[in-house]
């Protein structure tokens, strides 16, 4: 016989500790979340400064015409939609659960893990083509 | 600040309902797999830095013709470190993520409270973990500015 999880599962609790470790991950993802998107701002303006010398450059170094050089700019842009995408959800993972605390709202830690489900995803794309670049890298070389 | 804080006297109060734990096992499921793919950037880091030294030494020969200032040798095994200590750093962070998941699913699947602890402990030592070596990070960047800064002097 299965056990019925549903009826066990109201009688979890998120103890002191662990509010304790919550409180402290949400102070953690709002430090991350910040740093990166200061980071993030700083190299989209330098970028956009620079823009002319950048593209110059690397087509420059990789021998790229004009429809490269598109796809190259393009997949910037898509890295930094996702990596705001990230920033955000961060945020929101981090203000929802500084909440949840504070008004001892289930819900809410609900909603600031829900967020951390996007910036898992988010990340996992990241890995998974970091991977990819780094294997097509390895074997061209 | 004082009042924004968690207060002791409210604590026990939070349950996880049915709703939410659905969401904590999702959540556990995908850091599962960011830690399994995490794991495998880190050993294929370090496969990569192995490799890159071992060609190196191995063509080191190559460059003696070269008016060469450098040590072909020694820059592989410093790139070979730099590569190692990615792919260790990588791995450490992804065996957080993959504590977590699997804890937190343990402690949805078994009620157990301890558990349940045990993984949100995992989250924090995740975020923790990325959160210092970034701190690491922009320290190690603000010294090669200024040291770029008095260079230039």
């Amino acid at each position: 016989m299965e056990p019925n999880h549903d009826t066990l599962l109201f009688e979890m609790d998120i103890d002191g500790a662990a509010q304790q470790r919550l409180n402290t991950i949400s102070k953690w993802t709002k430090f991350i979340g910040i740093t990166v998107l200061v980071a993030l701002i700083l190299v989209v303006v330098a970028m956009a400064l620079l823009f002319n010398e950048f593209i110059g450059q690397v087509s420059a170094l990789l021998a790229l015409d004009n429809q490269a050089m598109g796809i190259i700019i393009a997949a910037l842009v898509v890295a930094a939609a996702l990596c705001l995408i990230w920033i955000i959800y961060m945020l929101r993972a981090s203000s929802f659960i500084k909440q949840g605390l504070i008004t001892q709202s289930s819900d809410r830690i609900a909603e600031g893990f829900k967020s951390f489900k996007v910036v898992f995803v988010v990340s996992i794309i990241f890995s998974a083509l970091g991977i990819l670049f780094t294997l097509l890298s390895f074997l061209n070389a | 600040m004082e009042e924004t804080q968690p207060q002791d006297s409210s604590l026990f109060q939070l349950n996880i309902e049915p709703a939410t734990a659905n969401t904590l096992k999702s959540a556990a499921t995908w850091a599962r797999v960011l830690a399994v793919l995490g794991i495998a950037f880190g050993v294929l880091f370090i496969g990569i830095g192995v490799m890159l030294q071992q060609t190196l030494n191995k063509n080191s020969d190559l460059f003696q013709d070269y008016n060469y200032r450098g040590n072909t040798g020694m820059l592989g095994n410093i790139g070979m470190a730099f590569y190692i200590l990615c792919g260790i750093l990588t791995i450490v962070g992804s065996v957080f993520a993959l504590n977590f998941g699997n804890k937190i699913s343990t402690a949805l699947r078994t009620n157990d409270q301890n558990t349940l602890r045990g993984g949100v402990a995992g989250v924090r030592n995740y975020f923790a973990f990325w959160s210092i070596l970034m701190i690491i990070g922009l320290l190690l960047m603000l010294l090669g500015l200024l040291g770029g800064g008095l260079g230039n002097l």
